[in-house]
């Protein structure tokens, strides 16, 4: 298998079985079809990747192998806004009401 | 987004060389060549000179050479517009400031899109529209108009496009029953000189991807005229597999669509930022955000069944945020500026890619820039511009609590610089030439 890591962080952006290079020497995970700029990337042949190894929780270097990426953040479903959550909701809630609201107001006008 | 003309390039010095044919003194080298874009600012330029803490969020569209049209909304529920002109300095002048209308709430989102040279479509909160149209510095305010009565939405009428020159396609998630998420959906709207009808609305389906499924943007992309394609993304781990799904729509010469069932763009990608661009009648260009370290693009090709199917996608280093806003600009008929606004509860940055686009419709990186502009982390708004009579120039817009929206001109020095597998050929690595005139390079020898 094929790993490609971000040479500035060793962070892993693309795990895959098959590896080809485009004309201007991107390296492009066949499977996937992705290519990356190829100078920011290394790659990697390895003989297996566990499955609980996902392209930007972790990172991948020779001396280190695999280790967790310290900067990896899981994705925030709902409150993006940097705002506490109650915040965020009592926002949410007072926009449907207003919202609401102004459909009603622009069918009656 | 700003939806830029083709920039047009010439001259003879290196700042404002374009990619194109290119001249070796030993024979043609062109498609060899690439120029590396390094954003080069001037100075800072406020041009919404409101109160403090007012501007909720603008948009912007080119006007003419050196000119622009802001159309922004502020904190004590007015909208206002401004013909803005870029000098020879490029320091921003406001030319004219008109106040289109009020709202009754402050905290959504306006839209414009460009109708032609002098006139362009508004959204306002909600469901309402309003033509302007620039006439010499002044700017006309049409009637104000509701556009889509019964319906409305939190993110409405920002990504639309134009069909037949005068019909605008909307598209948005449609809030009009009790639950506040509901359905995408797209609206058409016919502009007969400054008088705004609706044609129709229809909702997209089950299966077109809302925002409870993890959509944060609904995209319309013109594939002709009389096709689009509205975009949007479903979220991992949600109500369902993470996916980009799109909706193909035909639209009559009356405005009325016939709307193609919901097909899947790409599989196991698509959150947050989402972003989309016109190619050609069966081609567009998608960029999106997978991680918070990685940004993918890619050309979409529409199939004669109205599927999809998307090519090699480069895969772009991410700013270590998850990327909320996505901007796509056409710079000239082979690169793309894509930028990525970094969302985070201290600020933002936004990162500026060079893309090049070859012959069989990969994207390649040209450069990476941090913009180093700070914007506040509750805009969610930004947008790019690339002025065509400013060649090698482009503008970018944000805001700011402490000084509204400004603007800043950044040139686009152009390193010509040579493809990798030039170097075997020419026996030059990575070489910077010299741009003499246009079509015409000396390229060092190694």
């Amino acid at each position: 298998m094929y790993i490609i890591t971000l040479k500035e962080t060793e962070e892993i952006v693309g795990i895959g079985n098959l590896l080809e290079y485009l004309d201007n020497g991107y390296p492009v995970l066949t499977e996937e079809n992705v290519c990356f700029p190829r100078d920011e990337v290394k790659v990697f042949e390895v003989e297996d990747v566990s499955e609980q190894i996902f392209v930007g929780q972790y990172c991948y270097s020779e001396t280190s192998g695999f280790y967790e990426n310290p900067n990896w953040k899981p994705v925030d479903k709902s409150n993006i806004f940097g705002v506490p959550d109650d915040v965020y909701l009592l926002i949410k809630e007072q926009a449907i009401i207003e919202i609401q609201q102004e459909v009603t107001n622009n069918a009656n006008s | 987004m700003g939806k830029c003309k083709i920039l047009q390039g010439g001259g003879s010095t290196i700042s404002n060389a374009v990619v194109g044919e290119y001249y070796s003194e030993t024979g043609t080298i062109k498609s060899n060549m690439f120029l590396q874009y390094v954003a080069t600012r001037t100075l800072k330029t406020t041009i919404a000179n409101v109160k403090e803490d007012q501007v909720v969020n603008w948009v912007a569209e080119p006007v003419s050479d050196h000119r622009f049209l802001l159309y922004y909304s502020t904190s004590d529920k007015q909208i206002y517009a401004s013909l803005c002109e870029i000098n020879s300095n490029n320091m921003v002048s406001v030319l004219n400031t008109v106040l289109v209308g009020t709202v009754s709430s402050s905290g959504y989102f306006t839209g414009m899109v460009k109708l032609s040279e002098n006139k362009f479509f508004c959204t306002l909160y909600s469901a309402r529209a309003v033509i302007l149209t620039v006439s010499g510095d002044t700017i006309q305010v049409g009637t104000i108009t509701n556009i889509i009565p019964n319906h409305s939405c939190m993110k409405p009428y920002v990504h639309m496009a134009v069909v037949r020159s005068n019909i605008v396609v909307i598209p948005f998630f449609d809030g009009s029953t009790s639950e506040f998420y509901n359905q995408g959906a797209v609206a058409t709207i016919k502009v007969e000189g400054t008088s705004i009808s609706t044609i129709e609305v229809v909702a997209l389906g089950a299966t077109f991807p809302y925002p409870y499924q993890g959509s944060n943007n609904i995209e319309c992309v013109a594939l002709s005229e009389d096709k689009v394609c509205v975009v949007s993304g479903a979220l991992s781990g949600t109500d369902s597999a993470p996916q980009i799904r799109g909706t193909v729509i035909t639209i009559d010469t009356n405005g009325k669509m016939t709307v193609g069932t919901t097909n899947v763009i790409m599989n196991n990608n698509g959150y947050t930022g989402l972003a989309t661009s016109h190619m050609d009648d069966t081609h567009f260009v998608l960029a999106w955000s997978v991680s918070n370290t990685v940004t993918q693009i890619g050309v979409v090709t529409v199939n004669a069944n109205n599927t999809f199917s998307i090519g090699t996608r480069l895969s772009l280093k991410g700013t270590g945020y998850w990327d909320y806003d996505i901007t796509i600009t056409k710079y000239d008929e082979n690169t793309y500026l894509l930028t990525t606004r970094a969302s985070s509860s201290s600020g933002a940055n936004i990162y500026c890619y060079a893309l090049a686009l070859s012959a069989n419709n990969v994207f390649s990186q040209l450069s990476r820039s941090n913009l180093e502009l700070t914007v506040s982390s509750s805009s969610q708004l930004y947008d790019i511009l690339a002025l065509p009579a400013l060649s090698g120039f482009f503008l970018m817009l944000g805001y700011q609590n402490t000084t509204g929206i400004w603007a800043q001109a950044f040139s686009l020095e152009a390193k010509i610089i040579c493809k990798p597998y030039v170097d075997t050929v020419y026996g030059v690595s990575k070489t910077r030439a010299t741009a003499l005139s246009p079509g015409k390079v000396i390229i060092p020898s190694a």
